[in-house]
């Protein structure tokens, strides 16, 4: 028991842990509260909502069903009753009159209740909510149906003995089978939102697994690097009891945090929409529909606490077999994070291959998310044999635990602490022997051999290169997203560059072209010698070329319009194609993925620089000498900044490379103007300056984000500490902004961008001097602890 | 003429609860000065100041008459220090390291290729100069750190416990090195291995609880104790009784007797005793000995 408690003082005897827990902690909240604001759920933030919600819920379904209906079909009165101010022929008011008295007939009291709704003035926000209840009344309605079904598709394939041994006849008995059990299950009316929006939210589990890996690093990687773990092996209890102490340590805290991080958000999630009845069946909750686990709303929250918990600790175990075997940093931060990332991307994939299906679903993620993992019944194929997810992932999961707990604590109580190093044979120790160091009294040759050598930041830099020329070598795939898009395509190979004559002149008979086509189908409707089938066939064969070349014309024909414009504004437009060279430019997926590469990238390469000075306290050594101050901080400085010119190029270049390739360089001088998603842009800037201004924008972001890294190392003085604080500062947020289009890691193309992007230039240049010269002080004028 | 001056430096931890240096001054010329004191006496701390790893709470050190702290890099070019218990890069050679650390020392290359080769012979390292640093064992690296300390030619030299880890004959080679080198350098030599200072230290500065307790020549210092150290022989019985009241530096058993060397001015007269000549440690355990018989601690 007294080595849990120092193994979790180890742990939580650490400020920066616990200010990094509380900080993530209300980050999370902070991030649930701001997605809700922005959701569609945030009209169900409201007092009016809570208190209809509580007043049906309270009833007895049919009532509250009766109630319901009555105020919906009120509502639906009402809005006819709208819909008569703007009738605009006589015809056209009669036909609503007459609505109006069919509904006065059969629905009086309905009738009644929409003349008082539109006396006390229309509320949007309480058509919605009684429009949501409603739903859930049919929901609840359709419940029996739903299950029902099942049994029917069953009963009618077990007819066709034929595909006995197929996955899907067997699934489907399974899923029968299973549903079984809800036949008889009474759902009830209640208030949906807190739920589905606090098991729907993802985001808590990046602040989880950051906060589980700074927990490994304080227990696995601590006394590695304050050499006091040759003196606990070397104690009785310092093997088997030692290990098994950090697990057990290990394996609290990750609990702990992920049963504060959920508590977090239900508490939220409840003060924002409303208190949840945890009583009422977990199917009573559409989302739930297709859940078949017979339990109410707080089991369930307990069991996807659970689960979260489960997948949290495969996380912690997984961490701490790499930090146990490995003992370069570095190496655990890229494996972490290339294991945690196809964990993701896995996750996310919409690959539809029974292959992909074992990694989307056993999953950490997805096992994470119960909306999807317990509220989603799904069964994989194992052999052929349905299994469900829910016991599979449970299996898998704890085997991996127990497993890499096993593996860890057998690595961990029987290695040696010596490093193997490969002995060579006598010839080449020969060779080596003549290649000593001849000396060099630069201080940047010293920072070099430390960083591309001892740090293997040469074969580092090898790899990215490589990878680098390899992605040049792509060729990239035009950017289809509509059905036009390959007949728009084709327009542009025609018309691209400048407005000459003979293009004038194509357009005009491609104006006249598709106006024939038009009126042809006015003909067609008209012709009265063919029948039926026949005009449905021609017209829907013109429509069809209407849908897609037609459409293409049309855009090709606003440009063309749209370019005459320019050349009167003295722009020399051109033609360009518009789908590309928009995508070119302007993708913000494709920015913030290649943000947060580079990112990943210099947090392999950056943080050893000045971190190396502390791990062995040689900083002691070094600062009470001439050069050891401001000179040696400007030479680690120069070093930090050639490896992140060099991984920039090797991200953003390739893309640059391969476009070139692929569509080559023809219009990059043509002004963005003439693309229609950049019309509002002043000025002429080109395609290509307005890349190169991207590139200026982004370079200045990375600056600003090494500078980050670089204070980070001085302030934390520790290699690991500053890349799980870096993840979280910079590599998380980019991820979690990621998905909103409007924030841009570049300047937002809107109006003088320019103007815009020298004025994010030259604020993220601003904030990353402002780091640099805080970094210098701190590195410069470093006070030795008292 | 060469000094290091420092002025009523003070330096407290803990937000003033523990007191580390209280008020210290001295003056200090060329020759080697030993720094003498138990543990926590302000040794460390001292070195830390004057090497700008540490901000004193008050006070002022002067190099020539010039503060320190304004002289900044100036000041750094003539210092030399080497730290103790300093861990170094295991990825580097022994000579990859030295050039690295001329390099932060701002030499020229050639007058660091000359110096490297000399300090590599001074310290015996030279055969070992192109092994990884990771591979040396503690007495070498310590040579390292000494050869490193050198580099400059300083003039301000602070060694913290520079024959830690060293066998005997290195030891005195070193000793006999710093000695040498010392006549126109401040050294200031920190060490619990009295022997390493007794016949070299031109001074010896006794530190405790942050206090200056003395700082006199060797022969004064002694000429203190001259009195008062003895050497008792007792049975093997009663040796722990001789130890519970008297401070005791030195025990050798000869058969059934012990016989201990005790600092003491007020030993009973029946006990066999005789006196003998006082060394430094004799001076260690007067000043900073525990206090049992109520006289004989002199601090």
């Amino acid at each position: 028991m007294k080595l849990i408690y120092y193994e979790l003082m180890k742990v939580l005897g650490k400020k920066i842990f616990l200010i990094l827990i509380c900080l993530c902690f209300l980050l999370n909240i902070g991030l649930f509260c701001f997605l809700q604001q922005t959701s569609e759920n945030s009209i169900y933030n409201n007092r009016e909502y809570k208190a209809i919600i509580n007043r049906f819920s309270q009833m007895s379904f049919k009532t509250a069903e009766q109630k319901i209906s009555e105020e919906t079909k009120a509502y639906e009165i009402l809005s006819v009753m709208r819909e008569t101010a703007l009738a605009e022929t006589k015809e056209e008011l009669q036909e609503y009159i007459n609505v109006l008295n069919k509904y006065k007939e059969e629905n009086p009291r309905a009738y009644s209740a929409s003349k008082r709704l539109n006396k006390s003035g229309f509320d949007k926000k309480r058509e919605t909510y009684f429009y949501e209840l409603s739903r859930q009344v049919n929901y609840i309605n359709s419940y029996p149906k739903f299950i029902g079904e099942m049994d029917k598709r069953a009963f009618s394939q077990s007819e066709f003995s034929v595909f006995k041994d197929n996955f899907s006849y067997r699934n489907l008995f399974k899923t029968a089978e299973d549903f079984r059990g809800l036949k008889q299950i009474k759902l009830s009316i209640g208030n949906d939102i807190p739920v589905t929006s606090a098991l729907s939210y993802k985001f808590g589990d990046y602040f989880l697994i950051a906060i589980v890996f700074l927990s490994c690093v304080y227990l696995f990687l601590q006394d590695k690097e304050s050499l006091t773990d040759r003196l606990i092996r070397s104690s009785k209890k310092g093997r088997i009891e030692t290990i098994s102490a950090k697990f057990i340590a290990l394996f609290i805290i990750t609990l702990f945090v992920c049963v504060i991080f959920s508590a977090g958000i239900f508490t939220a999630s409840g003060y924002l929409y409303g208190d949840f009845d945890l009583t009422r069946q977990i199917q009573s909750v559409s989302d739930f529909q297709n859940c078949n686990l017979n339990l109410n709303i707080g089991q369930f929250c307990v069991l996807s606490l659970l689960c979260r918990a489960i997948s949290m600790l495969l996380s912690a175990s997984i961490f701490a077999l790499l930090f146990i075997i490995f003992s370069n940093t570095s190496f655990v931060y890229l494996i972490s994070a290339l294991l945690i990332s196809s964990e993701y991307f896995l996750y996310n994939s919409a690959l539809n291959t029974t292959f992909s299906d074992y990694f989307k679903y056993i999953n950490i993620f997805y096992a994470s998310d119960s909306s999807c993992f317990l509220g989603k019944y799904i069964n994989i194929s194992i052999f052929n044999e349905p299994v469900s997810v829910y016991a599979l992932d449970i299996l898998v999961f704890s085997i991996l635990i127990i497993l890499s707990t096993v593996i860890s604590c057998v690595y961990y109580c029987l290695k040696a602490n010596e490093k193997t190093k490969i002995v060579l044979p006598r010839p080449l120790v020969k060779i080596k022997d003549c290649f000593h160091f001849t000396g060099s009294a630069h201080i940047l040759n010293g920072e070099r051999y430390k960083f591309f050598w001892v740090n293997k930041m040469l074969i580092f830099s090898a790899v990215i290169v490589l990878l680098a020329v390899l992605s040049s070598l792509n060729t990239i795939e035009y950017p289809y997203l509509n059905a036009d898009d390959v007949p728009y395509k084709a327009y542009m190979e025609k018309l691209e560059g400048d407005l000459t004559a003979d293009k004038e002149k194509f357009i005009e008979r491609e104006n006249k072209y598709f106006k024939k086509l038009n009126m042809r189908v006015e003909d067609i409707d008209n012709d009265e010698s063919l029948s039926v089938q026949t005009k449905e066939v021609l017209i829907n064969t013109i429509n069809r070329i209407l849908e897609t070349e037609g459409s293409a014309f049309e855009r090709v024909n606003n440009q063309y319009k749209r370019l005459k414009t320019l050349n009167t504004e003295g722009i020399e437009a051109k033609f360009i194609d518009e789908n590309l060279y928009a995508d070119f430019i302007n993708n913000s997926e494709r920015e913030w993925v290649s943000l947060v590469l580079i990112i990943l990238l210099m947090l392999v390469s950056v943080p050893f620089v000045f971190t190396v000075e502390y791990k062995r306290n040689m900083i002691n050594l070094i600062q009470p000498t001439r050069n050891g101050k401001s000179r040696l901080y400007f030479d680690k400085l120069s070093i930090v900044f050639f490896a992140v010119i060099t991984e920039f190029i090797c991200v953003y270049a390739p893309y640059f490379i391969s476009f070139l390739k692929s569509f080559g360089a023809n219009s990059l001088r043509t002004p963005i103007v003439c693309i229609n998603v950049f019309k509002c842009a002043v000025g002429k800037i080109s395609v290509l300056n307005a890349f190169l201004l991207n590139m200026l924008c982004y370079f200045s972001a990375v600056a600003l984000s090494a500078m980050a890294i670089v204070m980070f190392s001085i302030f934390l003085k520790n290699h690991m500490l500053t890349l799980v604080i870096s993840t979280i500062t910079l590599v998380m947020p980019c991820i979690l902004i990621f998905p909103n289009q409007l924030i841009r890691a570049g300047a937002i193309f809107c109006g003088n961008y320019t103007l815009c992007s020298f004025t994010v230039i030259s604020v993220s240049i601003l904030t990353a001097v402002i780091l640099m010269l805080l970094s210098l002080k701190k590195f410069t004028n470093r006070i030795l602890k008292g | 003429m060469l000094t290091l001056e420092i002025k009523n430096l003070n330096k407290t931890y803990k937000n003033g609860k523990v007191k580390a240096l209280c008020n210290f001054s001295i003056t200090l010329t060329p020759g080697v000065y030993g720094l003498l004191g138990p543990n926590g006496a302000g040794k460390s701390t001292l070195m830390n100041i004057i090497t700008d790893n540490l901000r004193a709470d008050s006070g002022k050190i002067l190099y020539n008459g010039r503060d320190i702290k304004k002289l900044g890099k100036e000041f750094r070019s003539v210092l030399g220090y080497m730290p103790q218990q300093q861990g170094l890069y295991d990825d580097f050679t022994a000579n990859r390291f030295l050039w690295y650390m001329s390099a932060l020392k701002g030499l020229k290359r050639k007058e660091a290729k000359e110096k490297i080769t000399e300090l590599l012979k001074t310290v015996n390292l030279t055969k070992s100069a192109h092994k990884k640093l990771g591979s040396f064992s503690g007495g070498m690296k310590q040579r390292v750190l000494i050869a490193q300390s050198l580099l400059n030619n300083p003039e301000i030299l602070i060694l913290d416990e520079p024959t830690a880890g060293l066998d005997p004959k290195e030891r005195i080679r070193i000793r006999n090195f710093i000695s040498e080198i010392a006549e126109n350098k401040i050294v200031i030599l920190a060490t619990h291995v009295v022997s390493d200072i007794e016949f070299i230290a031109k001074e010896v500065i006794l530190l405790k609880e942050g206090s200056l307790i003395a700082c006199d020549t060797t022969e004064n210092l002694l000429s203190q104790i001259d009195d008062i150290v003895y050497e008792v022989t007792v049975l093997s019985g009663e040796i722990e009784q001789l130890e519970q009241k008297y401070n005791v530096s030195n025990i050798f058993r000869r058969g059934d007797e012990v016989i201990a060397r005790v600092v003491s001015d007020s030993l009973p007269d029946e006990l066999r005793k005789t006196k003998v000549r006082a060394n430094l440690e004799d001076l260690y355990l007067f000043y900073f000995g525990e206090n049992k018989d109520g006289k004989s601690e002199k601090a």
